[in-house]
């Protein structure tokens, strides 16, 4: 039975540091699998690339996304994730900088879960992760898994 | 025109206004009287001729009647004298037997039966004895045997004709005949003529009388009477014979003596004694009379006469002429009838005429009134180009008087380069009626009496007067439109220019525009993510090396992280502040309560703590952009929030009210206030009153409330004094 992971996807070290110092304060990080532009975040989901011949069943529990990558950005990774028949019920929640509104709307019509905008203050940040790894792993009921 | 038009021709066609009333009335009236004049003397003439014709119809029969009566005289007097001398007669004084005196009585019979009106005939002696008489009975005639012979010797006809010498008859008057000294009835006129008798020895034996019947006489004259209005017989002392019924022999009765022509119209008997024939005009109408003399012999008993008289009264007169009258009063009003008519026909044709002449006069005053005042000059010339018309305004635009243009050719008033072929566009224009610039208005250049040259526009008409060409010019002097159109042009190209460059300068702003979006964008993006990390390695650090640091190096962390959280709050506001102003306002109906109310909801969940009275005015609308009223709303309601932090309970105010006559929307409470004088600076991006560790904020605020209100056409100021509060206005 795999263990229960997420997916980060998130360019800015800075970023990924705080996330997952976040994170770790409620014993989730150990669960972490971080992409670092959405190229890689789709190679590990569709085990393609550097992650070629990865078991594309397990899948994590929530894909973290950040909009603003290199090479593919995270619009584009949400899109490929939802138009794809093994993640399109893969829960997605937008983590990011921004919260124009433009973006939020653009990011609900292609479909992510939830969007999250990333506090300044780390306080609340990481009372944002908290809320987030109690919810995504421990409350909600993901959608079935295919064998 | 039109108006002018109908103004002068208040009535409409086919009704007969006052005016042309007046009018007929005035040709009508002096029309009719004179036809009236006309109609009444030809009238006259007619009348008087009828009366000249029934006056002599009156003259001719009197005389006939006269000489009717004259003629039976004649007759009778005729008759007695043969009788006088018959040789039956003879024999009979001769022998004085029975024989003899049969043969008188059969001559006599024969003599009254052949003479119809004789009623007797009688010898008499000079002893007044009637010797033979014989009378009419009927159509036969018998003689009165001797017993029934009477003496007549009393009588005044027998006295008067046994005075006769030879040859000498008597005539009696007509009188009514009498039987024993009573008049016979039925009456019967009658005449009595007597001559004497002589022997053969010469003695005067006697007489013969000739009873006539006067009636025979009478009904003579009277058949002449359908001719006149009646005629009447007067004798000699003015009794009437034939006339008035109760009057005719009056003498003959015993109160009858006084009733005679003579006594009722003595004046025109008078003048009947004048003259055998004659007419007299009276009061009551025309006499006409003509005397009939018995005509005895001289040196005799008077002789009788008679007057036929034809009374003719005025009455009779007008009847004769009443049926002309009738006859010329229905001619007459005929007559009227037609002129009336006529008059009518011909006042409205005057009406019309004047009124179509006024129009004329109107128009020419109208065209006089235009081309004297009219600005522009108005010059008209025949075929051959010479100046016919110039006016004032042409004097002025021109330069030369009127009296020395007219004649002068039209080239006089254009520089010399245009002449030729100006005379030669007349040319083509008179002989093939081509247009090129008649009826057209061009530019041209016109020549000044000074040498000036300057720019005119002419509008050129040709008319046609009893079949000679006239052109008509209107020239107008264009040097100020002239200049003016150039400068037109001239800013129009500078506008062109301005214009481009606007596009120029729009295209770059667009640019810009979306230079700042994308700066924006990355803003919000890329300058929070190192905030995040300076905000979030602090803390780390403090977390981490807590206990290895001072209570000092903790305050230093504390404030690295307050400043970096400080920016990314200005980073936020700066957004929404650029967000608003490059947001493109839709305006819709607005509930700004509503708006206020969740508003005012979601500051209290903020801080369920604190005493806080909301006064949010009911149902107030306004027409804007709802998410731009809701940013704007948010901004002064947290504003308030903010700032009556320290009161308890915080009162804060939405509603509207009248500020110099106009609604306005305020937001007022009861917190800390701030001071006026520097109310100005108040909206300023960045401008901050309160000390940012008592109140925090950006200063962005009230700069983007501003933003959004001016967005919106509206105004938005405050009022406070420290410690008393604020009120926010703003209009939309």
């Amino acid at each position: 039975m795999p263990q229960k992971f997420i997916l980060l996807v998130e360019d800015n070290p800075d970023d990924e540091a705080l996330t997952m110092r976040a994170l770790s304060k409620h014993n989730v990080a150990n669960g972490v699998v971080v992409a670092r532009d959405g190229a890689e975040a789709i190679d590990f989901l569709f085990g393609a690339g550097a992650h070629a011949g990865r078991d594309t069943t397990d899948l994590p529990q929530i894909v973290l996304l950040d909009l603003k990558l290199p090479k593919l950005d995270g619009f584009e990774v949400l899109r490929r994730i939802r138009a794809d028949e093994r993640t399109r019920t893969l829960p997605v929640v937008i983590l990011t900088s921004s919260k124009e509104e433009r973006d939020v709307a653009q990011g609900y019509r292609d479909g992510c879960n939830s969007y999250v905008r990333k506090p300044v203050n780390f306080d609340e940040f990481v009372d944002a992760a908290r809320q987030l790894g109690m919810y995504w792993l421990l409350l909600n009921e993901g959608p079935p898994r295919s064998p | 025109m039109a108006s002018s038009r109908s103004g002068a021709h208040p009535e409409s066609e086919g009704k007969v206004g006052g005016g042309t009333i007046t009018r007929a009335a005035l040709i009508f009236l002096p029309l009719a009287a004179a036809a009236v004049a006309a109609s009444y003397l030809l009238y006259a003439s007619q009348a008087n001729a009828v009366r000249a014709t029934a006056q002599a119809t009156d003259i001719r029969i009197a005389d006939i009647a006269s000489q009717r009566i004259a003629l039976t005289v004649a007759s009778l007097k005729a008759d007695a004298s043969y009788l006088s001398e018959q040789d039956a007669l003879r024999s009979y004084l001769a022998g004085d037997d029975a024989t003899s005196l049969r043969r008188l009585q059969a001559e006599y019979v024969a003599f009254v039966r052949h003479r119809q009106f004789f009623a007797r005939l009688r010898l008499i002696d000079m002893g007044g004895q009637e010797i033979v008489r014989v009378d009419r009975q009927g159509d036969a005639a018998a003689p009165v045997p001797p017993s029934g012979l009477q003496n007549r010797a009393d009588e005044l006809h027998a006295q008067e004709a046994l005075k006769l010498h030879r040859g000498q008859i008597h005539v009696s008057e007509l009188e009514l005949n009498t039987e024993d000294g009573a008049i016979e009835q039925p009456a019967k006129p009658t005449i009595r003529v007597g001559a004497p008798v002589f022997d053969d020895t010469g003695a005067k034996r006697g007489i013969i009388v000739i009873d006539y019947l006067g009636q025979r006489l009478l009904d003579r004259v009277s058949e002449l009477r359908d001719a006149v209005a009646d005629i009447w017989l007067i004798n000699s002392q003015g009794y009437w014979l034939l006339g008035p019924k109760d009057d005719v022999f009056a003498f003959m009765y015993p109160d009858g003596k006084d009733r005679t022509f003579a006594a009722g119209y003595p004046d025109v008997w008078r003048q009947m004694q004048n003259a055998p024939a004659g007419k007299v005009e009276t009061g009551v109408g025309r006499f006409t009379f003509s005397r009939a003399d018995a005509e005895t012999a001289a040196g005799g008993s008077p002789s009788p006469s008679w007057f036929v008289l034809i009374p003719t009264p005025h009455a009779f007169s007008d009847a004769q002429t009443s049926d002309l009258k009738f006859n010329f009063a229905i001619a007459s009003a005929g007559l009227l009838a037609l002129l009336g008519v006529v008059s009518l026909g011909l006042a409205r044709h005057q009406v019309h005429r004047r009124e179509a002449e006024q129009l004329v006069r109107l128009s020419e005053a109208r065209y006089r009134a235009v081309t004297e005042t009219a600005s522009d000059a108005i010059i008209s010339a025949d075929r051959h180009g010479s100046i016919r018309y110039f006016n004032p305004g042409a004097e002025r635009i021109f330069g030369h008087p009127e009296k020395d243009m007219i004649g002068q050719p039209l080239t006089k008033l254009m520089p010399e380069r245009f002449r030729q072929p100006h005379t030669e566009g007349i040319q083509r224009y008179v002989d093939t009626r081509e247009p090129k610039v008649v009826g057209e208005t061009v530019k041209l250049t016109g020549l000044h009496k000074d040498g000036r040259e300057f720019p005119i526009e002419l509008a050129l008409a040709s008319s046609d007067v009893d079949g000679e060409l006239f052109f008509t010019a209107i020239v107008r002097d264009i040097t100020v439109r002239a200049e003016a159109e150039r400068r037109l042009r001239a800013s129009q190209a500078e506008i062109e220019g301005l214009n481009r460059r606007l596009q120029l300068d729009n295209a770059e702003l667009e640019a810009v525009n979306k230079e700042l979006e994308a700066f924006s964008y990355s803003v919000s993006h890329d300058l929070r993510a190192p905030l995040r990390a300076i905000d979030g390695f602090s803390q780390a650090l403090v977390e981490d090396a807590g206990p290895m640091l001072k209570a000092e190096h903790h305050a230093h962390l504390n404030r690295v992280r307050q400043a970096a959280q400080r920016m990314g709050l200005l980073i936020d506001d700066l957004i929404k502040l650029a967000r608003v102003t490059r947001t493109d306002v839709n305006i819709g109906d607005v509930d700004l309560s509503e708006i206020a109310l969740a508003i005012a909801t979601g500051l209290q969940d903020t801080a369920p703590e604190r005493q806080a009275d909301f006064m949010i005015a009911p149902g107030l609308h306004a027409k804007g952009d709802p998410r731009l009223m809701q940013v704007a709303l948010d901004n002064l309601l947290s504003n308030s929030w903010k700032f009556t932090a320290p009161r308890s309970p915080a009162k804060i105010e939405f509603g509207r009210t009248m500020v110099d006559g106009k609604p306005a929307f305020f937001v007022r409470d009861n917190g800390v206030g701030f001071d006026m004088t520097y109310a100005g600076k108040m909206f300023g991006a960045f401008q901050r009153f309160h000390d940012a560790r008592e109140f925090a904020g950006t200063g962005i605020g009230l700069a983007t409330v501003q933003r959004i209100i001016h967005k919106h056409g509206g105004r938005v100021w405050g009022e406070s004094q420290p410690g008393q509060g604020a009120v926010f206005y703003f209009t939309l």
